[in-house]
């Protein structure tokens, strides 16, 4: 066999080796219900930040915008600016439609359109204004992008009521391979920036992070006495983040490397305030790297499910008689 | 482990099996996606270390960065835009614009806007941006930020100008109004046990006369 056919077996292994896993129905309901958190956080003070008249004026904010064809909230005012009397009704309209095919992506109705159009209006909506983006808006948008394309119809009402074919086990390989690249670029290189900077290594990035408003949701001067604390959780978080390409291929460290990051997101939720921040990143790396403990918990969950629903169908048969007929009806 | 099994069985089970073409059509894609992420990320590393914000790096000389610096700016369509549209097109739909350097290589400083309005019977109000969303709150220090950088007096004045408009909605018989935008240093580890205040430091001001807008 020449070095050719095996890196070929090898990349054919890597990218394509069958997998089953429901982790892609995790993936649009979690994404979905994170999207819909982050619609309703800014539901009431949006035409502040992207309105004509608030905080900052659109009409200025978009003017950044270097590319013509790229998503603004502007369109839907030239096309739908009329039919309403101010600019916040019309932002809220435009949330509400995004809200809309939201749910239907989270019910797997239309998926792939529910997720281009929930995409679409996600980057009208971020690149509107970009001066008031954060990491988390990239990461959305990099959540949605996977959604368009990926096998996220799994437990759908696609899959049960259009009778949609499931993906072959081949491209849900590698659509879980483009997420864990996509988290090692993303952990390899926020830890090497890290990295660059003193003040990561001698705890002050850390105390920054956690006393400097509007992080300071807790009081942690009580911990300034013992600045080596503060000194290890830099070292621990610049070390977890450079090692994470390396550690999370090896069988050994996975559980353990991953476990040690999504709880550094929880913290980041918890004491930071960045909820919604800390969600996406804890669910692309369930997403990425706990499909096999996912589908465990999924299946010891259906079992469950299955056992209870029998001994409920046992006890009261007689009064769930119709319903069940009318279920079947459906399903047929 | 029997559902694992039961999962793997089905796994190999499946039907239709992926053709070589696609699997050559799928990888080609992730090659390219993952080269783009790579410049990108290379690109904003090379921020990071030419404009000296690091200290691993420092001692390298800046000119042996530049020129791998410019050609990928060129590359990425930063400085010539017109001459890379669709890669930049891809970049912004997939959210892979930017690099990951979040909170690095330090944590940016906070920055604070305060407002004085006089009124007509010269009365004086001293204001801060009120958000009461939390998620939009936190995007307001963005905005500080970049109203902090930013080179372009223009726009700053701007920036400033839309949120004090804004702040002014509710008063009535407003004069003048001042802008006051400053950094906020809070004490650093090793020196908060000396002293637990935090620091206001001045960087611009801004005057208004309202009745000539």
């Amino acid at each position: 066999m020449n070095i050719i056919s095996k890196i070929n077996k090898i990349l054919d292994h890597f990218l394509f080796k069958p997998i089953q896993t429901n982790v892609f129905a995790f993936f649009r309901i979690a994404v979905s219900i994170h999207c819909i958190i982050f619609i309703l956080s800014i539901y009431a003070e949006m035409h502040q930040f992207f309105g004509l008249s608030g905080f900052s004026n659109r009409e200025v904010t978009e003017t950044f915008i270097r590319l013509k064809f790229i998503p603004r909230l502007s369109w839907f005012n030239d096309i739908l600016g009329g039919l309403f009397s101010s600019d916040t009704q019309m932002l809220h309209f435009v949330l509400l439609i995004h809200l809309l095919f939201i749910i239907t992506m989270l019910f797997g109705l239309f998926t792939r359109l529910s997720a281009l159009i929930t995409l679409f209006i996600h980057l009208c909506i971020i690149q509107s204004n970009a001066f008031f983006l954060y990491g988390m808006d990239y990461f959305t948008t990099i959540s949605l992008f996977f959604c368009t394309f990926m096998p996220v119809t799994d437990f759908s009402l696609d899959e049960f009521l259009l009778k949609r074919k499931t993906s072959s086990p081949e491209f849900k390989r590698f659509c879980i391979r483009f997420i864990q690249i996509q988290m090692c670029f993303i952990y390899f290189f926020g830890g090497f920036h890290k990295a660059i900077g003193i003040n990561w290594w001698n705890g002050e990035s850390m105390w920054k992070a956690l006393t400097r408003p509007p992080f300071n949701n807790f009081d942690f001067s009580f911990m300034a006495q013992y600045p080596k604390i503060f000194m290890l959780m830099g070292w621990a978080t610049v070390v977890h983040e450079i090692l994470y390409p390396f550690m999370v291929f090896t069988r050994f460290f996975r559980k353990y490397w991953i476990l040690a990051i999504i709880t550094m997101h929880l913290c980041i939720g918890i004491f930071m305030g960045l909820y919604l921040f800390a969600s996406i990143m804890i669910i692309l790396n369930i997403t990425a790297f706990l499909s096999k403990e996912l589908d465990t918990v999924s299946c010891s969950s259906k079992l469950f499910a299955a056992s209870v629903f029998h001994k409920i169908k046992q006890l009261y048969y007689l009064h769930l008689k119709f319903p069940f007929r009318i279920f079947k009806h459906i399903k047929n | 482990m029997i559902s694992q099994k039961l999962l793997q069985f089905s796994a190999f089970n499946h039907k239709t099996a992926m053709k070589t073409p696609v699997k050559i059509i799928l990888g080609a894609g992730i090659l390219i996606h993952y080269l783009l992420l790579s410049l990108i990320n290379i690109d904003t590393t090379l921020d990071c270390i030419v404009n000296n914000k690091g200290i691993l790096l420092v001692e390298m000389e800046q000119s042996t960065y530049q020129p791998i610096k410019k050609k990928l700016d060129l590359l990425l369509g930063k400085t010539d835009y017109k001459f890379n549209d669709y890669l930049n097109y891809y970049l912004a739909y997939t959210g892979t614009e930017t690099g990951y350097g979040f909170f690095a290589p330090n944590v940016p400083t906070s920055y604070k806007l305060v407002f004085e309005y006089t009124l007509k019977n010269k009365q004086k109000i001293t204001m801060i941006p009120q958000i009461n969303s939390h998620e939009l709150g936190l995007r307001l220090c963005n905005y500080y930020e970049t109203i902090g950088k930013t080179d372009v007096e223009l726009l700053r004045n701007s920036l400033i100008r839309f949120m004090m408009q804004e702040q002014m909605k509710g008063l009535e018989n407003v004069v003048s109004a001042k802008a006051i935008f400053g950094l906020v240093l809070t004490p650093s580890l090793r020196n908060y046990t000396q002293s637990k205040n935090t620091v206001y430091q001045f960087m611009y001001a801004y005057e208004y006369h309202i009745e000539n807008k």
